[in-house]
């Protein structure tokens, strides 16, 4: 069984990864940039990470994959696109975090005040 | 190999083989995206890997997510050899180096002596595999005195596959002031016990409580138990004190009061021991039990023991 630590942390990284796919198609370095680049490097993970929390979204139904040649001429890079099942997703998730920081910060306020 | 290598390996191993190239290919489009980024701020190509994979953080953490359980090929074969090894002692310890069925004597401890003050035996027997009851029977002279009953189902229920139930069966003269029974001018009481719970007593027409033990030993060891089969185990040969010898008659010890010499062989009894995978709750008959004369027809190594066996059997 997952430790609480490992569910938040796992619930993370699967909606920052989920918000990033929302408008585009990505492959996986160019998640890791655009998170970073999002956040100004407050949200970080090991990139290794990355790959299995990508693999988990895929297995959801979350997510497909196709390989495509690369822009600049490289090797071909594999692509991760939301279904539709996965928008939906991203939307609960978003909620669910939005309900979490309201009453986080409705509790600390409190704290702050007393 | 390559650090890239390396890690890609360790990233993907033990996942099937389409998943894990498939994988690997996008692995390490990532670690040579990364290395060319390096190589571009000036890292030379090894540098630059190297710090590709540090990026990455330690393999086994992804392997185990990319494998969704914590079992990584290194743990698998751990928890492998050691189940294996647990098992295998397992199985010997349960089914391998089972204890040969056999029946032999033993020495008598004291404490199964303690409520016992007389001249008796014991026997130690140890089930053949698969025996449900077990039967120790009396029998004196030519006549069938006493049958003991053990239920192995029962009394040895729990038992391990390698374990065999080993019984420890006494028989003797009790002294008259013990016993709970009262015999006869010229009957004795002859106990049977196992352990110290259980005892059964009967009066037996031996003129004397003096006498010898002889065991009925194959080859002199351990009889081997086989079922469905009476295995006699013990002989007695009461002792009676006489005055003068009559012709042909030798006396096991003289004292100035007389001569001791073997009472008649109808007064001698035989223990024997019979083993079946018959349980106890189904009609069974035993075959008839070991007679004196059968054990000396049987056990002739007896004959230069028993010089009176011509005067009182065979002549």
């Amino acid at each position: 069984m997952a430790t609480p630590s490992t569910d938040a942390k796992r619930g993370t990284i699967d909606l920052a990864i989920l918000a990033t796919l929302e408008h585009q198609a990505r492959y996986g370095l160019e998640i890791l940039t655009e998170v970073q680049r999002a956040t100004s490097g407050s949200l970080t993970f090991k990139e290794g990470s990355l790959y299995p929390a990508l693999h988990r979204l895929v297995k959801q139904g979350w997510v497909e994959t196709s390989w495509e040649e690369s822009d600049s001429g490289g090797a071909p890079r594999k692509y991760y696109e939301l279904t539709d099942d996965g928008r939906r997703a991203l939307e609960r998730k978003r909620q669910e975090w939005r309900s979490v920081r309201d009453a986080m910060e409705v509790f600390l306020n409190m704290r702050g005040a007393a | 190999m390559s650090p890239v290598d390396q890690y890609i390996r360790r990233a993907t191993t033990g996942l099937p083989n389409r998943a894990r190239l498939d994988t690997a290919a996008e692995l390490r489009v990532h670690l040579n995206e990364r290395t060319r980024q390096y190589m571009d701020q000036g890292f030379d190509r090894s540098e630059a890997e190297h710090l590709a994979v540090e990026q990455m953080g330690p393999a086994e953490p992804v392997n185990r997510s990319f494998l969704g359980h914590v079992f990584t090929p290194r743990v698998g074969w751990v928890v492998l050899v050691l189940l294996v090894l647990g098992s295998g002692g397992w199985l010997a310890a349960n089914y391998l180096f089972a204890p040969a069925p056999l029946v032999r004597t033993v020495a008598v401890e004291a404490e199964e002596l303690l409520p016992y003050i007389g001249d008796f035996q014991m026997l130690q027997v140890t089930a053949p595999k698969g025996t449900k009851t077990l039967y120790f029977a009396v029998t004196q002279g030519e006549e069938e005195a006493s049958l003991s009953v053990i239920n192995l189902e029962y009394d040895y229920a729990d038992l391990r596959p390698n374990q065999r139930a080993s019984i420890r069966f006494g028989v003797g003269f009790l002294n008259s002031a013990l016993a709970m029974i009262e015999c006869g001018s010229g009957s004795r009481v002859l106990a049977t016990f196992r352990g110290t719970q259980s005892r059964s007593e009967m009066c037996l027409p031996v003129p004397s409580t003096n006498g010898s033990w002889a065991f009925l030993m194959q080859n002199g060891g351990d009889n081997v138990m086989v079922h469905d089969e009476w295995q006699p185990m013990l002989l007695f040969r009461p002792t009676v004190m006489v005055t003068e010898l009559l012709p042909g008659q030798f006396a096991n010890w003289s004292t100035p009061e007389g001569h001791a010499v073997d009472a008649p062989r109808d007064t001698w009894f035989v223990v024997s021991v019979f083993a079946t995978t018959v349980p106890i709750t189904e009609d069974f008959t035993v075959p008839a039990y070991p007679k004196v004369s059968d054990v000396v027809r049987q056990y002739r190594w007896l004959e230069p023991q028993l010089p009176d066996v011509r005067l009182t059997g065979e002549h």
